[in-house]
């Protein structure tokens, strides 16, 4: 009885609502959730009874038959543990969105109620014939709803389904025909007893079906056709509960098609995963866009279907479709948000969280079976898993502009979306759920980094970094928003990650630390673009990573193709020269105190990572150290001229630290322990004064509320502190003896004349020159020269970004007079290291020894502050008393100026050395950029051409897909 | 014997022959009325077919009578009266949805309904 009541009861209500006079849509609603309510106690009652919750055993089940004689005149219900996990998320979605539909439409409420009953039939229905009626039920549910809301091109949408379903059902029956006329049985498994060509047959018409009404590519057509013109709330309970049941029934039948050999699914699935992806890239409206997520999770499925097996398969598929049809329900279930009312951060995570979990990103539930389900297709079918992979990342770009064009608009109060709300809190719920049951997979022993004192390095680095990103959160300026709880979240997960003990781990802390920044990055103001690339280079970072480690099996990392993989990931996260696009875009939009973490502390991770790389592929030596050597010194030049050109502080900054990034991976590339000793000197060093610089630059937008240097100037006068907090750091990083960053460079050049790697050194040298001029152009185009008198009333910057600052100038100071406390730990740390090459560096006292020279900071640092204070008590006794020019006071011939901007003094600061470049080739890397995206976008355009809009053309594609199955099966077999 | 075989096998190629017949309809008609009578044609193929599928030459209709000995399977013919009975619904709705779509695109002809694409 509770098992045809869960099933049946929203039918009875689809009755009761349909007989229901109009005039009372409250009493229509009233039942409607009586019957939802009551059909959902059934459902829970029946999971529980069948132990569907550890997720462990899913094949349990119990039977049901209708009661009239046999199936198929019966109907024959098998009810798994498995179903009524689906069951349970779709009557959810039809109790949270059924309010929506009462309130303009009551009258669509008996189709939404046939709609859930054809669902849990499709769901359960053992029997073909059973399956068609349901099937057909569906459809008729579809196509009503479809035309019964109030969107404008409902009716274009409702005549396309309408058109496929007609199609199936011929296909779909005469498979039954085909298949009662040779094994005289109706049954799901009487498939398998099928031979000859009845089997190739039922196998084409089946197939084709299947995928048709999966809307896997290449029949893909007439699905976006329909999300794109189905209101968004039609769309969505049409993906959480029909299109669901389509995709689970799909997943029972593909296995017991008797097809031969089911990789032909997984062939099917991964080429259209690929081109399906490709083409949604340049998909435009919401529903198109979900729509081909639609398509990659039907791909996905197929792949499955080919691929796997037994309970693996059973619990992938319901994690992986379930989850995401949930999530495209709550996406749907926004609606338009940016029609709506005033700003809330709420909006951000509602749309968030699902956007995160279709792309795959932990711990959200999706991310656990993908993990699996991906690290079985690594070890068995290469091919598909890199097919497979790079279609992933294409969904994950469209998906992620998807949120960066949409998030920003969203306004929402709490609580004003409830279906949308409903949908996100199941799916976090699910998520905290399945990392419980999955907790056992991750390792925090730390044995990746064999060092625990390398360890503890790193786990204060990112601690110390994110401690103090924190103060300065709240000084937050004009349209920017809240950021402080991604940033902790992001810093927290990073402080993690040295403690991580197997490769599932450290991916986990990895991507949930760039993630969070991400969303961090996107509450700037205008932060949009900058969110965007900043995500679109941290899932192409993470799935390089995670090809890596899943391509090692079981170890972390193995010599070869993973170790590669691995540190092309480590280098996307860096910003190497080629993919430093989007730190210069991503550190200037990011908001406070954010691009201070991002470059001074997050960049680190990809550090940790090549270490990780090193240490375990290879026991130490980078493979391939001196081609990163070289990539690193050529970084370090091109990010240090293009800083030296930027026009604009944050920019500049964030040339920068592409160009010191450099320094750090000639040092590893190096293999040797002076190389590996500068290196983590470096990091250290680079964490320090670039968080202080990032910080000194966000106190100045604070104050001044620009960073472009034509519009600063002068601020010396009022921001004393904060120059000479920066002019400390400054001081450092060019290298100049007294403070910390000769000592990194001085190894570095050590390590290099050591191995005799002398090319590089001369361009590492020269990168240090230029850095010279932006260097002295960031202090002279923010804090000397003529204050702008837009900035008269600017202020010293407040204490919570004064402090952290000032500590890291005084940790500047330390490590710059007594670099042997650092070096001291650190070297016998490395000399340990078996496969690092060369002669350590010898610590006595306050000197370094190396063979090729010695250096005593101590004695150095002495010497220069007394020359130093020589000269400036000489300086003030001279008493010389500058002339001061106004600003603006310049003299224009012949020509008016277009703004007073343009004759500023910092604008084109460094136009002799721009023209004395000119010869050389500019490095276009923004246009090699360019370039690739165009061509993607032009296979995309080609490849969506498929999908004319004409319904007869997804006819034609559905029966030309049958006549080519059709010739290949006859061909293979 | 030979003329219950030979209607036995026109009984298969008069189904799938009405199925060509429909699904060339289908695929070339453009007008959206024409279009659904298409699909009514191959679905009275499809039902034909799904009779003959339990169709045994030389046997009587299954109406159970006392000088009935050898009858037809008459599992297809039960199916068959819901799948006309869903044929029928389907059909009807087709219709109405596609008379609603022309008036909104102001034209029966299916290609001018291509508002959505790519």
């Amino acid at each position: 009885m509770v098992k045809a009541l869960a099933v049946f009861l929203p039918l009875l209500g689809a009755f009761v609502n349909a007989w229901l006079p109009g005039k009372h849509p409250k009493a229509s609603r009233f039942v409607s959730y009586i019957i939802l309510t009551a059909g959902l106690g059934f459902v829970v009652m029946l999971s529980l009874q069948l132990g569907a919750w550890n997720l462990e055993d899913l094949s349990d089940s119990v039977i049901f038959h209708s009661g009239v004689g046999v199936p198929p005149l019966s109907i024959n219900l098998e009810i798994t543990a498995g179903g009524t996990l689906v069951a349970i998320a779709m009557y959810l979605a039809v109790i949270f969105s059924i309010h929506r539909f009462a309130l303009h439409t009551p009258k669509s409420q008996p189709l939404i109620l046939a709609m859930l009953t054809a669902s849990l039939g499709l769901l359960f229905a053992t029997d073909i014939f059973n399956s068609f009626v349901f099937l057909e039920i569906g459809s008729i549910a579809t196509i009503g709803l479809t035309a019964a809301s109030k969107c404008g091109s409902r009716w274009e949408a409702a005549i396309k389904v309408a058109l496929v379903s007609g199609l199936v059902t011929i296909l779909y029956l005469l498979a039954v025909a085909v298949l009662y006329r040779s094994t005289g049985m109706l049954t799901l498994q009487a498939l398998g007893t099928l031979t000859g060509g009845s089997a190739v047959l039922v196998s084409i018409l089946l197939l084709t079906v299947i995928v048709t009404e999966l809307k896997a590519f290449p029949l893909t057509g007439w699905g976006l056709d329909f999300y794109q013109g189905a209101s968004s709330n039609v769309a969505g309970l049409y993906s959480a509960t029909w299109s669901l049941a389509v995709l689970m029934w799909a997943a029972r039948v593909l296995p017991l098609l008797p097809i031969g050999n089911p990789i032909i699914y997984a062939w099917i699935g991964a080429g259209g995963l690929v081109l399906s992806q490709l083409a949604g890239l340049r998909a435009g409206s919401a529903g198109r866009i979900l729509g081909y997520s639609t398509s990659a999770y039907a791909s996905l499925l197929l792949v499955a279907a080919g691929t796997l097996t037994g309970a693996f398969y059973t619990q992938t598929v319901l994690i992986l479709m379930v989850f995401s049809s949930l999530a495209k329900f709550s996406l749907f279930m926004l609606g338009n948000p940016w029609k709506n009312r005033r700003w809330s951060g709420y909006g951000t995570i509602l749309m968030l969280a699902p956007v995160l979990l279709l792309a795959g990103i932990p711990p959200l539930p999706v991310f656990w079976a993908k993990f699996a389900f991906l690290g079985y297709l690594a070890s068995n079918f290469t091919v598909i898993f890199y097919a497979v992979l790079a279609g992933l990342f294409l969904e994950a770009v469209y998906l992620f502009r998807f949120w960066a064009d949409r998030s920003e608009k969203i306004q929402l109060k709490p609580f004003s979306k409830p279906s949308a709300t409903a949908g996100v809190f199941v799916i976090l719920i699910a998520a905290v759920w399945i990392t419980r049951l999955l907790w056992t997979q991750l390792d925090f022993s730390g044995s990746i980094v064999t060092s625990s004192t390398l360890r503890v390095i790193f786990h204060v680095l990112f601690g110390a970094g994110t401690l103090l990103c924190l103060p300065g959160v709240f000084n937050r300026i004009g349209s920017e928003r809240n950021y402080w709880f991604w940033l902790l979240i992001s810093g927290a997960s990073l402080t993690l990650l040295p403690a991580a003990g197997n490769g599932i781990t450290f991916y986990i802390l990895w991507e949930i630390s760039a993630f969070a920044a991400v969303v961090g990055v996107s509450r700037g103001s205008g932060a949009r673009n900058g969110a965007f690339w900043y995500a679109v280079f941290a899932s192409f970072s993470g799935y390089l990573l995670l090809a890596g480690i899943l391509l090692s099996r079981g170890s972390f990392v193995m010599a070869g193709l993973p170790a590669l993989l691995m540190t092309l990931a480590a280098l996307v996260k860096l910003g190497q020269f080629g993919t430093h696009l989007w730190n210069v875009r991503t550190y200037p939009a990011a908001p406070g105190t954010m691009p201070a973490y991002l470059s001074g502390t997050a960049s680190k991770a990809a550090v940790l990572l090549l270490v990780a790389v090193a240490l375990n592929a290879t026991g130490g030596a980078l493979p391939w150290g001196r081609v990163m050597a070289w990539a690193g010194a050529l970084t370090a030049l091109a990010g240090a001229v293009l800083a030296a050109l930027a026009p604009d502080y944050k920019k500049l900054l964030a040339y920068a630290s592409v160009s010191q990034i450099g320094y750090i991976l000639v040092g590893l590339g190096l293999a040797s322990i002076l190389g590996w000793t500068a290196a983590i000197y470096h990091t250290i060093h680079h964490m320090i004064f670039k968080m202080a610089l990032f910080l000194g630059a966000a106190s100045v937008l604070y104050r001044t509320g620009t960073t472009r240097f034509n519009n600063l100037g002068g601020l010396v006068k009022k921001m004393p502190l904060t120059f000479a907090f920066t002019l400390i750091a400054v001081i450092s990083f060019a290298g100049v003896p007294p403070l910390a960053g000769f000592g990194g460079k001085w190894l570095l050049y050590n390590g290099l004349i050591e191995a005799g790697w002398l090319p590089i050194l001369i361009v590492a040298m020269f990168a240090s020159v230029v850095a010279f001029l932006y260097s002295y152009r960031l202090l002279h185009g923010v804090f000397l020269g003529q204050l702008s008198p837009k900035n008269a009333h600017a202020k010293e910057a407040p204490l919570t970004l004064l402090l952290p600052q000032g500590l890291l100038a005084a940790s500047i100071m330390v490590l710059g007079f007594k670099p042997t406390l650092l070096l001291n730990i650190l070297v016998p740390v490395l000399k340990a290291i078996p496969g690092l090459s060369g002669l350590a560096p010898v610590i006595q006292g306050d000197m370094v020894l190396t063979t090729m020279g010695t250096w005593n900071a101590w004695m150095v640092g002495i010497m220069v502050m007394v020359v130093f204070g020589i000269a400036f008590v000489f300086y003030w006794i001279s008493g010389h008393k500058p002339k001061y020019v106004g600003q603006l006071d310049i003299g224009f011939a012949g020509e008016m100026p277009p703004s007073a901007d343009e004759v500023h003094y910092s604008n084109n600061f460094y136009r002799p050395y721009e023209r004395a470049l000119a010869f050389l080739p500019r490095i276009h890397a923004e246009k090699l950029f360019h370039g690739v995206s165009k061509t993607f976008s032009m296979l995309g355009d080609g490849v969506r051409m498929l999908f004319t809009g004409d319904g007869r053309t997804y006819l034609a594609h559905s029966l030309l897909f049958l006549v080519l199955l059709f010739v290949f099966l006859n061909g293979g077999m | 014997m030979s003329a219950e075989y030979l209607f036995y096998w026109s009984m298969a190629a008069t189904g799938l022959g009405l199925i060509l017949i429909g699904l060339w309809g289908v695929l070339t008609r453009k007008h959206i009325l024409r279009i659904a009578l298409a699909f009514t044609l191959a679905d009275t193929g499809v039902n034909l077919i799904l009779v003959w599928s339990g169709f045994l030459p030389g046997r009587s209709a299954p109406i159970v009578d006392s000088s009935v000995t050898q009858m037809v399977d008459p599992l297809p013919q039960a199916l068959v009266l819901t799948s006309i009975v869903i044929g029928v619904a389907v059909a009807a709705l087709f219709v109405v949805v596609g008379v609603l779509a022309s008036r909104k695109s102001g034209s029966a002809d299916i290609r001018h309904m291509k508002e959505l694409k790519w």
